[in-house]
């Protein structure tokens, strides 16, 4: 009789137990950026022609 | 009897806590004096002082925010060097949840103060009511600024970021309307006002206040009030120009000139490595040819392309957080704008061209520039298309405040162009979506109903 009171008191008494937060391992944390894609034949020449302005500009400093 | 005692025995002892998973310690870690409330500001307001990268900003956060935009030309990185800044917003937008997380812990601080503070008719009471008020309006304004789309001519409909004014861990607010947060900020600042602050030490005084009702209501489109408060504040800091603009803009740390507010305003050796560590590494991308441009034929003339551009075209400016006349000089013209006031929009920007330009004659409606097609803002904050003097405007804006974390929002503000940048071969592009930064993830998880920015739904 007692042991089965002993449990059944263990088993009742923490009744508030859920008052934790919920706990945060599991959740995502980082959001996914888009994949970088490969450089047209445009993207390319685009560059060049920045290079290129940027090289005459510091030349002439 | 000895079977029934030990029965008895765990149950008084597992029942007598029911409290032991509170985790609320009420009473006992909430500051009660004026002294100690302030004590718990200034852990705050000191952090600005060596700078923070939370409530006004600093070095880092200053040349990140110039890293993501465009008066840097990220094509010309040099590596390895360029590898320790950001390529583009892509690279860091997930770290900007945390961003959001410290804004908050700044506003629940500030809702500690205000809901618990006793003492409010002292002088010292009053100066720390009103300081919690700047700072929670400040951060509401960085939320907004953020986390937030940008007003395009029409707040309703937008989405806020949820707005908190109680201390309460447990609560789970939802997204506020952008307009509601407006609102917040701006009674939060005409509070602090209120409340007329006198002790420095408490830095957000009534003049800082008014600036940044100047910045929320122009980032708002609230143009008549965002002209009220830059005019009133010029009255008292007038722009400067020649050696003095020269001094303010060549001091490192102190706050000087007409600087109304300024992080890192104190040299500490650890964070100054880290500084002159950012400034060091963002000489590996030289300034974009759009910027240069913009002194074409004033090079010598213009005070502040020599104090921008230096050798080999790398950055030259030390990278600056602060409140500053020129920064209200240009919301007043911009403001005066979009109010239809051509004449007095065109009237400001001849001011500032003039305090800055040595020798220059003034702009009239018919000897603007024409607008430049290549620049990547192509239409305003209402999505019409750029005048001359518009345009004459956001030029003037971004030479004045280069460096200093400006042309990030303003890009924002103006259109959210998408840009793209290439590294080893690939092309990574800001997309319009990402000037608006993420909610943490895991608050949307654990928050039923509350809504994440577009754009983020790909999460791990």
């Amino acid at each position: 009789m007692a042991v089965a009171a002993v449990f059944f008191f263990l088993a009742v008494s923490c009744d508030t137990a859920d008052e934790l937060p919920p706990l945060n391992e599991g959740y995502a944390t980082t959001v996914i950026m888009p994949d970088p894609v490969d450089l047209t034949p445009e993207d390319r020449e685009y560059m060049e022609a920045v290079q290129n302005e940027y090289e005459q500009a510091i030349a002439n400093d | 009897m000895k079977k029934f005692i030990l029965a008895i025995l765990p149950l008084v002892s597992l029942m007598s806590c029911t409290d032991y998973l509170d985790i609320k310690p009420y009473g006992k870690t909430i500051p009660k004096t004026a002294d100690e409330f302030s004590s718990l500001l200034h852990y705050h307001l000191n952090e600005i002082d060596w700078g923070e990268e939370t409530i006004v900003g600093n070095v880092i956060t200053s040349g990140e925010l110039e890293c993501y935009a465009d008066n840097l030309e990220s094509l010309l990185t040099q590596y390895p060097t360029g590898n320790f800044i950001p390529l583009y917003i892509g690279d860091d937008l997930s770290e900007k949840q945390y961003l959001y997380g410290d804004l908050y812990a700044v506003i629940r601080d500030c809702n500690l103060v205000m809901g618990y503070l006793e003492e409010r008719d002292s002088r010292l009471g009053q100066d720390v009511l009103g300081t919690a008020y700047a700072l929670r309006g400040v951060c509401y304004y960085n939320l907004l600024r953020n986390f937030c789309e940008p007003w395009d001519g029409n707040a309703s409909g937008k989405l806020g970021i949820p707005v908190v004014t109680e201390f309460d861990m447990e609560a789970k607010p939802l997204r506020s309307t952008f307009q509601e947060v407006v609102d917040r900020a701006d009674e939060d600042f005409r509070t602090a006002i209120s409340y007329d602050i006198q002790d420095p030490v408490f830095r957000f005084n009534s003049d800082v206040s008014k600036g940044y009702l100047a910045r929320l209501h122009f980032w708002a489109g609230n143009y008549r009030q965002a002209a009220s408060y830059a005019s009133e504040l010029l009255q008292k800091y007038p722009l400067l120009s020649g050696e003095a603009y020269r001094n303010m803009m060549e001091s490192e740390v102190a706050a000087t000139g007409n600087m109304i507010l300024k992080s890192y305003t104190i040299v500490e050796s650890s964070k100054k490595m880290s500084y002159d560590g950012m400034r060091s590494y963002m000489q590996a991308r030289p300034v974009s040819a759009g910027f240069v441009k913009l002194f074409s034929g004033e090079e010598d003339a213009d005070i502040r392309y020599s104090l921008s551009v230096g050798k080999d075209r790398v950055n030259n400016k030390y990278l600056f957080s602060c409140l500053r006349s020129a920064e209200l000089q240009l919301i007043l013209m911009e403001s005066y704008y979009h109010l239809g006031q051509e004449a007095d929009a065109l009237a400001a920007l001849n001011e500032l061209r003039r305090n800055r330009i040595t020798g220059v004659a003034d702009y009239t409606m018919d000897t603007l520039p024409p607008v430049n097609e290549d620049d990547n803002i192509k239409a305003d904050a209402k999505g019409n298309a750029l005048t001359p003097l518009l345009y004459a405007i956001l030029c003037e804006r971004r030479k004045e405040l280069y460096m200093e974390g400006d042309r990030w929002y303003e890009l924002k503000r103006n259109g959210r162009p998408e840009m793209w940048t290439a590294k080893q071969g690939r092309k990574y592009t800001t997309y319009s979506y990402m000037y608006t930064f993420p909610l943490p993830v895991k608050d949307i998880e654990l928050v039923d109903g509350l809504i994440q920015n577009p754009g983020y739904e790909n999460v791990e």
